[in-house]
């Protein structure tokens, strides 16, 4: 019998050509397993079936005439609430937008209908993708399916959650400062953020114009590359999209990585952040599994995270405030307090900093290309600590800027978050895998040559 | 340091328009702005008149095929 909590989509994509599985029974054990168990996660915040079982008979019948058209096809996924879907509504999970019903698909909600993707439902995130976790919202926030006590990571948590507790093989998140790749670490799941304009934001509720990516959360790393081969692409609607052809980005999986020169941005996880022991352990241990690959390991030195960290912040505030302002002169009550108390913080930023900050962006980026031109990729933490409790507001807001992802937004460069194992009180431990402008193949290759020894990311937790 | 360092976060908020938001959460605002001034803190100090913003412009030239 089919164990379709665990599939993958490569394996789910073999099944469904091959008529071994039907995309209607996969579809309706994933919404019996979300009916049974989501009421303890919240992963989601609209659940779709009819819509979901509609499109799971349109690919069936299409597939049973020879009319195949990918691996996607009549395989469910989940779309974090700040994408748009043409009918549907698109919350923001905000008592601001809780009305607000979009007219037009995202065109990252297009290009997966296109390949025959079968839409379950729309996740929770923080609020307007920077609050939260937060208990004053219209709806509950996501819950670690590890440990249902703990935080999920954000602000794409119910897409993370979803994956971790079995609900979807793949779904779709946003990273403007790590918001992927954060609940990617804390659910054991593999995030990418690819590179900024490799995938489209139009039809993606704005946090931060200058830094926002979208990108496919999924179980496993050959998942997400099928994620981005149909997510990927020039649209010149958006300003962003960048005029470059889409690759096959699972074209290097499975080749070995002997000789493939790695960095290690160890500094950011033991100088300017000192990280958990067991994280940074997880990492060293995972430095060490690479070099038993064949890779030769170097360490690279940077500008201090912090740099990085504050140009991020700057811009990012700066912008969400400009998007957010005309709400906060009128309903400023209607936003969860996270949320509001970090929007807001962008009204205080003067002109001469953003500008500075953009300019720092610049110094940055000519940086990280000049210490990465002698390597492949460049591995360093994701997080810097295990997933908190989330009945622990210090412990969380203490650890918000403990982590080293958003030194890849500022830099627009690909960057993935992949399980290391799980820590001794079995929460999940990860690192990051950051690669030059647009060689996300190579980035996909390094993780999954990781993955594939070591076994992590296959498994996910009981829920019962 | 700017003329913004001396002024009362309250007051610029209002200034701003956020009379609402002065009114109603004022510990937000205070935590808001002292958070953004330790960011902006956080910049380099040493950027040079030559180092550009990331955002200047670029015209592209017409598609003359037209």
């Amino acid at each position: 019998m089919t164990e379709f909590a665990t599939l993958s989509i490569a394996a789910a994509a073999k099944l469904i050509r091959n008529r071994d599985i039907s995309p209607i029974e996969y579809t309706q054990a994933l919404l019996d397993r979300v009916s049974a168990h989501d009421a303890k996660i919240n992963a989601f915040i609209r659940i779709m079936p009819e819509e979901a079982l509609a499109e799971a008979r349109t690919a069936e019948t299409e597939i049973a005439a020879g009319n195949w058209r990918g691996p996607l096809h009549g395989v469910p996924y989940a779309l974090k609430d700040i994408v748009d879907v043409d009918g549907v509504p698109t919350t923001c999970h905000s008592k601001i937008m809780a009305d607000n019903v979009a007219t037009a698909d995202a065109e990252v909600t297009r290009r997966l209908k296109a390949a025959g993707g079968v839409l379950i439902g729309k996740t929770s995130t923080h609020e307007f993708a920077i609050g939260g976790p937060s208990f004053d919202l219209p709806w509950p926030p996501a819950r670690n399916p590890w440990n249902p006590d703990h935080f999920t990571g954000g602000s794409s948590s119910g897409s993370g959650a979803a994956l971790a507790a079995g609900f979807v093989p793949a779904a779709i998140g946003t990273d403007t400062g790590g918001s992927v790749r954060n609940p990617a670490s804390f659910c054991g799941i593999v995030g990418m953020k690819a590179t900024y304009g490799r995938v489209s934001r139009r039809g993606v509720f704005p946090l931060s114009f200058s830094l926002d990516h979208v990108g496919p959360m999924t179980r496993g790393v050959e998942d997400n590359a099928i994620m981005m081969n149909a997510i990927a692409g020039h649209d010149a609607a958006d300003p962003g999209s960048a005029p470059v052809e889409s690759l096959d980005f699972t074209s290097l999986l499975g080749r070995d990585i002997q000789g493939m020169r790695i960095g290690v941005i160890r500094h950011f996880y033991n100088r300017d952040h000192v990280a958990d022991p067991e994280m940074g352990q997880g990492i060293e241990r995972a430095i060490d599994v690479l070099r038993g690959l064949g890779a030769e390991i170097s360490e690279i030195e940077l500008s201090p995270l912090r740099e990085y960290a504050a140009a991020n912040r700057v811009i990012l505030l700066s912008e969400a405030f400009a998007i957010h302002e005309k709400w906060f002169k009128e309903r400023p009550q209607d936003y969860g307090e996270l949320a509001r108390k970090r929007i807001i913080g962008g009204a205080f930023i003067r002109a001469a900093d953003y500008v500075n900050a953009t300019r720092t962006k610049t110094r940055l980026v000519a940086e990280l290309a000049d210490k990465m031109r002698d390597i492949d990729v460049a591995v360093t933490a994701s997080s810097m600590d295990p997933p908190n409790r989330l009945d622990d507001p210090d412990g969380l807001e203490a650890n918000y800027g403990r982590q080293a992802r958003a030194p890849f937004n500022l830099t627009g460069v690909p960057a993935i978050a992949v399980p290391t194992g799980l820590s001794n009180s079995g929460l999940p431990l990860s690192m990051q895998i950051v690669g030059k402008p647009f060689d996300e193949a190579r980035v996909y290759q390094v993780a999954h040559a990781y993955e594939q020894a070591t076994g992590f990311g296959a498994q996910i937790p009981n829920l019962d | 340091m700017s003329n913004q360092d001396n002024l009362d976060p309250q007051a610029m908020a209002r200034a701003f328009g956020l009379d609402r938001l002065a009114e109603n959460f004022p510990e937000d605002i205070e935590h808001s702005a002292t958070f953004s001034k330790s960011l902006a803190d956080g910049l380099p100090s040493d950027l040079t008149p030559a180092e550009e913003p990331a955002h200047v412009f670029r015209c592209t030239q017409p598609d003359t095929a037209e």
